[in-house]
């Protein structure tokens, strides 16, 4: 009993850090919750895969409402991208059977490590300059404004390849059906790095996405119990907590800085799916 | 480039386009409840627990929590609407999941409402099927 007691509250704190790290960079806080649930209490991926899905949809739920009322969130864009990951995600449930999904980890960390440059190099970038909206985004209104209260002003910014961020969020989709992810990396980097879109924008608009990919999945584990009470509720408390406090830091940081803190995670990633592409994990 | 310079606070919004001030505000709020119903049930659920502790069917010990296999503990709606009647501590915690799992579907939903509010019709098809996967999705039809 009082294991169990201690275990909970553990968790809580523990899911705290995870909301908090997850909610600055656009991740469900799964690259945290995961390996503490399955390399530190040896607990069955598939339950640990449910804690991470309700981990997933509370940071991006707690998180967004301060970002979309603060208009960092580019809710159109959100919304436009989504359809990419939802049909993406479908894909994926039905190709499950036919797809190695040792090679996908390989592939997915590959395409991390690969992204990792042209991160490096926009190290000290804080707003794109000189972005020419192109014909999607210009029709579908993509481009956004958000007060920024690190640069003390309003930004505006235009989206470009609108093409290419959507190739990369149908891929991000397939991801996080076929490995219980809810792919915020990749979600970052589409906007980011593929859409050209201020950092802070990408981190909260993934954010805003994650909510709904992890959601999609959320129902098979769901009613076959995967989703644990005591497990699963702890993590909901303390992410909750972890992104509402998480939600206050962005706004105030610069996107550079957000930058510096979104690569080494990157770089956790790409080795935890390495690990898990070689069987080790 | 001088971030630090300027004293940090929120410039004018006023200059903002009043639709997206809108949705946006609407969004928020939607999310803002799912958020704080599901934390206060799941609050609840684990006080229920640390009041009247394991119930027979549930995990007794921390190890049996932690050896569970996949599958051993599916639930059904009509069983979780059971258990909260019954004052269930896990079943309660359940209900707070569920509301969860639920907010983001909510907020598809709103949205959907509000573009064909704003009678941008391109966008209410997106929304439109994004809303009808999600939905598959949580009946445990796709997905996983």
């Amino acid at each position: 009993m009082v294991g169990i007691e201690l275990f909970v509250v553990g968790l809580c704190l523990f899911s705290f850090l995870a909301g908090l790290l997850g909610s600055l960079i656009g991740l469900g806080g799964g690259i945290l919750i995961v390996p503490l649930l399955t390399l530190g209490f040896h607990l069955d991926i598939h339950l640990a895969v449910g804690a991470s899905i309700v981990s997933i949809i509370a940071t991006s739920s707690g998180a967004a409402a301060a970002y979309v009322r603060d208009h960092l969130t580019n809710v159109r864009a959100g919304i436009f991208l989504e359809l990419a990951t939802s049909t993406g995600a479908v894909l994926g449930a039905l190709l499950v059977p036919f797809l190695p999904g040792r090679a996908l980890y390989f592939l997915f960390a590959a395409f991390l490590l690969a992204s990792l440059g042209p991160m490096a190099r926009r190290l000290g970038e804080e707003v794109p300059s000189g972005v020419q909206p192109d014909w999607l985004a210009r029709h579908l209104r993509l481009g956004g404004t958000y007060p920024d209260r690190a640069l003390g002003r309003l930004v505006t910014y235009e989206v470009t390849r609108v093409p290419v961020g959507f190739a990369m969020m149908f891929v991000a989709g397939l991801a996080s059906a076929l490995l219980g992810l809810g792919a915020g990396a990749l979600k970052v980097l589409a906007m980011d790095w593929g859409m050209r879109m201020p950092m802070k924008v990408s981190t909260a608009t993934s954010n805003f996405m994650i909510g709904v990919t992890a959601a999609a999945s959320a129902g098979i584990y769901f009613w076959r119990g995967d989703v644990v009470p005591l497990i699963a509720t702890p993590v909901m408390l303390g992410v909750l907590a972890g992104s509402l406090v998480g939600a206050q830091l962005l706004l105030r940081l610069t996107n550079r800085r957000v930058r510096q803190l979104f690569i080494p995670i990157l770089l956790v990633i790409a080795v935890q799916m390495l690990l898990r592409g070689l069987g080790v994990w | 480039m001088h971030d630090r310079s300027v004293q940090p606070g929120m410039p004018d919004t006023v200059m903002l386009n009043p639709v997206q001030h809108r949705i946006d505000l609407l969004i928020s709020r939607v999310l803002r409840f799912g958020v704080l119903v599901a934390a206060a049930i799941g609050a609840i659920g684990l006080l229920l627990f640390f009041v009247r502790g394991p119930q027979p069917g549930d995990p007794q010990t921390l190890h049996e929590l932690l050896t569970l296999q996949s599958g051993t503990l599916r639930t059904s709606l009509h069983a979780i609407a059971t258990g909260v009647l019954s004052g269930q501590p896990d079943d309660v915690m359940r209900l707070g999941v569920l509301v969860l799992i639920l907010t983001p579907t909510a907020r598809v939903a709103l949205t959907l409402v509000l573009f064909a509010l704003e009678r941008d019709f391109v966008f209410v098809v997106i929304a439109l099927v994004v809303l009808v996967i999600l939905l598959l999705g949580l009946a445990g039809l796709v997905g996983g």
